[in-house]
């Protein structure tokens, strides 16, 4: 009965694990100069726990950065422009990118820069200030041709 | 026994969990195919204003004109060296130097780039700090067509390392540059590029705009722009006007890339053309200048 237990506890914490906080919101601002290259951004996250409100912070900064830019710096166009067709036609890429945290790959830093404060019932907000390398990530994405090199 | 159902189990999780993981490094490739416009970055000069030595007098130019380049081989793109160009030409003899305003336009045109890039760097001076503006503006050197403009000032220091601050506002632009002008190029694979086409009749020629051909018998204009909906990218076309004597299209889609992703010419379009005039038992002869078509009707 205990081994039965354990299986079943194992099985669930096994695909539990793999998941991540889907919430997505806009709270990603420009936080400030950085070397060429990169773009530094303050960007909130909810979660019930403090890990999964700072991926979620980490993911909210990607997501916005490929799908929408980021307003008063130089990527205020979208890394990935028609997003939604995309996301839909690259499923498998973005699914490791923003849901497996392959996103980290392209994070050079994460910093919490607010406490683990309660913010609505169920979920919680934290604020991270979060450095990209976007050099990489775009050589990723012509990589992986989701985006289109230089020319037409 | 109980010990071999659970580890039985746990590989069988592990191996779940492989397989997925495998499963989503599979990406969709996406055609790609990219055909490179060639791109020359050169400097802003006033009306008869010599380039050249503009260029090799403002340090602070050259600095902007490097910083775009830079920008380019960064997104591993080479640029055609204006600097290099017209010295070649200079040894070509093949301009005019006193002539500012056409050596200009025949530097670009002998240079052969798709898309010049002009880059403007002002020195401003006041009591609460000195900048440097950097203005650039990429435009298609057949259509004249501007594609993307920015402006950037650096932050006001109180210094005199002008080059300094010309390296700072190039630094905040760039990219944002360069992402304007891939946009328009998404915007011109989306849409195709534009053409103009001005259709007009050698002296001699036994037929006009208005006369009835084919059949059914329709005015040669009718059929012109029939076949345009048909052939032009998308079916757009505009026409500027229609006389007896002449039909002038300013903007006529043609598309980038033929079905295979290979470059489409202009010069293949002009052929389809002039085999569909063929066809209404009308010879032509035609002029290609870069985007520009002129057809003329015998």
């Amino acid at each position: 009965m205990k081994i039965s237990y354990i299986i079943i506890t194992l099985f669930l914490s096994s695909f539990l694990a793999c998941s991540s906080p889907k919430t997505l919101t806009g709270e990603v601002s420009f936080a400030g100069n950085s070397e060429p290259g990169t773009l530094l951004l303050l960007a909130s996250g909810y979660g019930k726990t403090k890990k999964e409100a700072i991926i979620n912070a980490e993911r909210n900064a990607i997501y916005n950065v490929l799908f929408k830019g980021i307003p008063g710096t130089q990527y205020t166009l979208p890394m990935v422009p028609d997003g939604a067709d995309v996301l839909k036609k690259q499923k498998k890429y973005f699914d490791l990118l923003l849901d497996g945290e392959g996103y980290k790959r392209f994070m050079m830093l994460s910093d919490q820069q607010t406490g683990f404060a309660p913010m609505t019932s169920g979920s919680e907000n934290i604020q991270n200030r979060i450095k990209i390398d976007i050099t990489s990530l775009r050589r990723d994405l012509e990589a992986n041709q989701i985006i289109r090199k230089f020319g037409y | 026994m109980k010990k071999n159902i659970f580890t039985t189990f746990l590989l069988f999780v592990l191996g779940i969990n492989y397989i997925l993981a495998q499963d989503n490094k599979n990406t969709e490739p996406a055609n790609t195919k990219n055909i490179q416009p060639t791109i020359m970055v050169i400097p802003f000069v006033k009306e008869n204003q010599d380039m050249r030595t503009i260029l090799e007098s403002d340090v602070n130019l050259r600095i902007a004109v490097a910083k775009i380049k830079e920008g380019f081989d960064n997104r591993g793109f080479n640029t055609i060296d204006f600097r290099a160009k017209v010295k070649q030409l200079n040894n070509d003899k093949a301009i005019e130097l006193e002539n500012q305003t056409s050596l200009k336009q025949q530097i670009i045109e002998l240079s052969g780039a798709d898309i010049y890039i002009e880059t403007e760097a002002a020195i401003n001076k006041s009591d609460g700090g000195n900048s440097v503006t950097i203005i650039v503006t990429a435009y298609d050197a057949f259509s004249g067509f501007s594609l993307s403009n920015k402006v950037k000032t650096s932050p006001k220091f109180y210094t005199d390392a002008y080059e300094k601050l010309t390296e700072k506002a190039c630094e905040g632009l760039v990219e944002d540059f360069l992402n304007t002008l891939q946009a328009k190029f998404d915007e011109i694979v989306q849409n195709g590029r534009i053409a103009t086409m001005s259709i007009t009749f050698a002296e001699g020629a036994t037929t006009d705009m208005d006369t009835e051909l084919g059949d059914p018998a329709e005015l040669l204009s009718d059929k012109i722009e029939n076949w345009l909906e048909k052939n032009a990218y998308k079916g757009y076309f505009h026409s500027q006007g229609v006389t007896a004597t002449k039909m002038l299209l300013d903007e006529v889609r043609i598309p980038f890339k033929d079905t295979n992703g290979n470059s489409y010419r202009v010069s293949k379009f002009v052929a389809e053309f002039r085999a569909f005039l063929k066809g209404l038992g009308l010879e032509s002869s035609r002029d290609i200048q870069g985007n520009k078509i002129f057809i003329t009707i015998k």
